[in-house]
């Protein structure tokens, strides 16, 4: 690994059952991987970034703040999973926003797919937020979850680019060696070219060292 | 007229319901400590209905071996079950009740003695019991007599049809039918040899005939079966057990032999035979209706006979239906037993619906898998793969690669001895030039292929059309 790839989608220990290693475990293999900088993007929460936070300061890697949220569908009565990464003091705030309305909405025990952010909330809290299109969970998933039922990727596409902006939206692209992924990425690399999107290589990582 | 006998301190040892029995075949055990028979008939034996009621009462003083019960009991006799049920509880020794004087002789009981289990109110809810009892200490009511003289009217209007049943309950007027005490039938038949067997043929008739009596008997409660066990004694004291699960429940004595002859066939007893025992699961028989419009499938038992025999020629692991196993293991199935699938209609609809939605419009890339995989030598620059070269006696693959797509990466099963982990890649390989007319043009045909990554062997896996 080289200076010139930064890791912008990682998750840590904090994102349950999503994630194995903690921010400082991340941090170390980022480090020696001489990265400049990483992202920290836990499920539904910043619960990782102050030690992600302190623990980069420690090391010299600029750390990044970021978050999973569940989104639901504007199309249909499903949910997907945005990566959001903040930009400025704004974009954490509104993050922040995000976050504590849509766990003050939800019941204590909610179930799978409850605990959501609605797009009008996403809408009115996007300043300041650049947006990933994820990977299989995420908004241009080619078959949505359980129903089966093919979403409109481009519709997205431009759902989203209305939300955030021209410019603070990314295709992000991930390579697990997997079939349905590549199948993935084919499309949405054309779905990039089409609508003139910047493309991002990210790896997901879920954890710091191998098993 | 119908006699009960009542013992409230019975042995443990000794069963009511079979003392019962010595004295009349239509017996009803109303509980534990009460059994009540019908006498009707049994006067040519006892003398008298009377007669009997003392005969029981003296009998049941006896000992056990003298078919007593070794303990005193209360003997009643009514007209009708119910009466000489209360009787019997709280009358000692031995009363008779005259048809038409029962409320001359239970009206004396107290209200509290009325059992309810009786008459069919749910008696799980013991609140009706002391709703009722509480609401006739409220009305002054204390006996039977004075419940019974209320207008059945008024109670019908005050405590609904449970209270019109106590009332007929505590005036000795329920008519009602015994219900007969019934010993669960047991299907099973055994028979010891004289001599011992050893071939297949005399063993034949003998299941036969085993087999003849306990499709009767399973005929006779209409009832069927899907268990057979069939236990052998050998010679030297060494005991052999078979089982046959049928997958449908069945009664057709001739199929049965068929079955558990092909399957002595197929795992003989290892010494002959002495002692033979057949016993069987009882079960509902199946019930199938044909439609119209659904087609029809073999008769069952001809497909098990089938199968059978298919098992005995080709051995029992390969015959069956194959079943994907839940799992990531590439082409991982096993083969399960062939069983027929019962439509019902509602699902035959659905069926005969999803086999009629339109194909999607994107096109499908129709992947034929070679079984077993070719064995191929590969040529690797920087793990990519450049040539290829594998063949067995019905097909070659060689050739340069042109294009490659990969590697797919699965793993699995890591915890087990049997694990996999494998890359795959598509390959668009390159094969000797083809002559059309002047013109020769290379051929070019898309496999996939993979590599273990445990061992580092490559395989070609199947060719795309």
């Amino acid at each position: 690994m080289t200076q010139s790839y930064i890791e912008l989608h990682t998750r840590s220990a904090f994102s349950f059952l999503e994630g194995a290693s903690v921010p400082e475990d991340l941090i170390a293999a980022g480090l020696a991987l001489e990265m400049p900088a990483m992202a920290l993007l836990d499920r539904d929460g910043v619960y990782g970034a102050p030690r992600f936070h302190l623990a980069g300061k420690k090391n010299g890697i600029k750390a990044h703040i970021g978050a999973e949220l569940k989104v639901s569908d504007p199309n249909s009565k499903t949910f997907f999973t945005l990566p959001l990464l903040v930009q400025s003091r704004a974009g954490y705030q509104n993050l922040c926003r995000l976050i504590t309305l849509m766990k003050l909405r939800v019941p204590k025990h909610a179930k799978p797919g409850e605990c959501a952010v609605s797009p009008d909330e996403l809408a009115m809290y996007a300043q300041g937020l650049i947006c990933l299109t994820g990977s299989e969970d995420g908004p241009l998933s080619i078959e949505q979850t359980g129903t089966q039922e093919k979403r409109d990727a481009k519709q997205m596409v431009e759902w989203l680019l209305n939300v955030f902006d021209k410019g603070n939206v990314y295709a992000e692209l991930q390579r697990h060696f997997d079939r349905a992924e590549e199948a993935r990425n084919q499309k949405v690399v054309e779905l990039a070219r089409q609508l003139k999107l910047p493309l991002l290589a990210t790896n997901g990582v879920c954890h710091a060292t191998p098993a | 007229m119908f006699a009960c006998i009542f013992t409230p301190s019975l042995p443990s040892d000794v069963s009511l319901v079979d003392f019962g029995y010595a004295f009349s075949p239509l017996l009803e055990e109303t509980s534990k400590d009460t059994v009540v028979i019908d006498v009707e008939g049994c006067e040519l034996l006892f003398g008298s209905a009377y007669g009997l009621a003392n005969e029981l009462s003296l009998r049941a003083v006896t000992s056990k071996a003298a078919g007593g019960l070794e303990s005193k009991v209360n003997v009643a006799l009514a007209a009708n079950p119910d009466t000489a049920i209360h009787a019997a509880r709280f009358f000692k020794g031995v009363s008779f009740i005259s048809p038409g004087e029962e409320i001359t002789g239970l009206g004396d009981l107290p209200i509290e003695s009325l059992c309810f289990e009786l008459v069919s109110i749910d008696d799980q809810k013991n609140h009706v019991r002391e709703d009722i009892l509480e609401t006739l200490k409220l009305w002054g009511i204390r006996t039977f007599r004075e419940f019974a003289t209320l207008p059945t009217a008024g109670v019908s209007e005050r405590l609904g049809q449970a209270g019109v049943k106590l009332q007929q309950l505590a005036g000795g007027k329920t008519q009602r039918h015994l219900k007969l005490h019934q010993t669960p039938p047991v299907f099973e038949n055994s028979i010891e040899l004289e001599f011992p067997l050893a071939e297949l043929e005399p063993l034949s008739f003998i299941l036969s005939r085993l087999l003849n009596q306990l499709c009767a008997k399973l005929n006779a409660y209409a009832l069927a079966t899907n268990e057979l066990q069939v236990q052998m004694k050998l010679e030297k004291g060494a005991s052999y057990e078979r089982k046959l699960t049928l997958p449908y429940a069945m009664r057709d004595h001739k199929v049965f032999l068929k079955l558990l002859l092909l399957d002595t066939e197929m795992h003989p007893p290892p010494a002959a035979i002495v002692a033979l025992s057949l016993k069987c699961e009882p079960v509902k028989p199946r019930v199938t209706q044909n439609g119209l419009f659904i087609p029809l499938a073999p008769e069952p038992e001809k497909l098990e006979l089938t199968l059978a025999r298919l098992a005995k020629l080709l051995g029992e692991s390969n015959i069956g239906s194959p079943e994907l196993l839940d799992t990531h293991r590439p082409d991982a199935f096993r083969i399960k037993r062939f069983t027929l699938r019962q439509l019902n209609k509602k699902r035959a609809g659905k069926a005969s619906r999803s086999s009629m939605t339109p194909l999607s419009a994107e096109p499908v890339v129709a992947f034929r898998v070679f079984r077993p995989p070719l064995r191929a030598l590969v040529e690797a620059v920087r793990g990519y793969p450049t040539q290829i070269s594998a063949w067995n006696v019905n097909r070659s693959v060689h050739g340069k690669i042109v294009q490659t797509a990969g590697p797919w990466r699965t793993t699995g099963d890591w915890w087990r001895t049997d694990s996999w982990a494998r890359d795959e890649w598509d390959v668009t390989v390159e094969s000797r030039p083809e002559k059309r007319g002047n013109i020769s043009q290379p051929l070019q045909v898309l496999y996939r292929i993979y590599r273990e990554l445990r061992s580092g062997t490559w395989f070609v896996e199947g060719i795309y059309d």
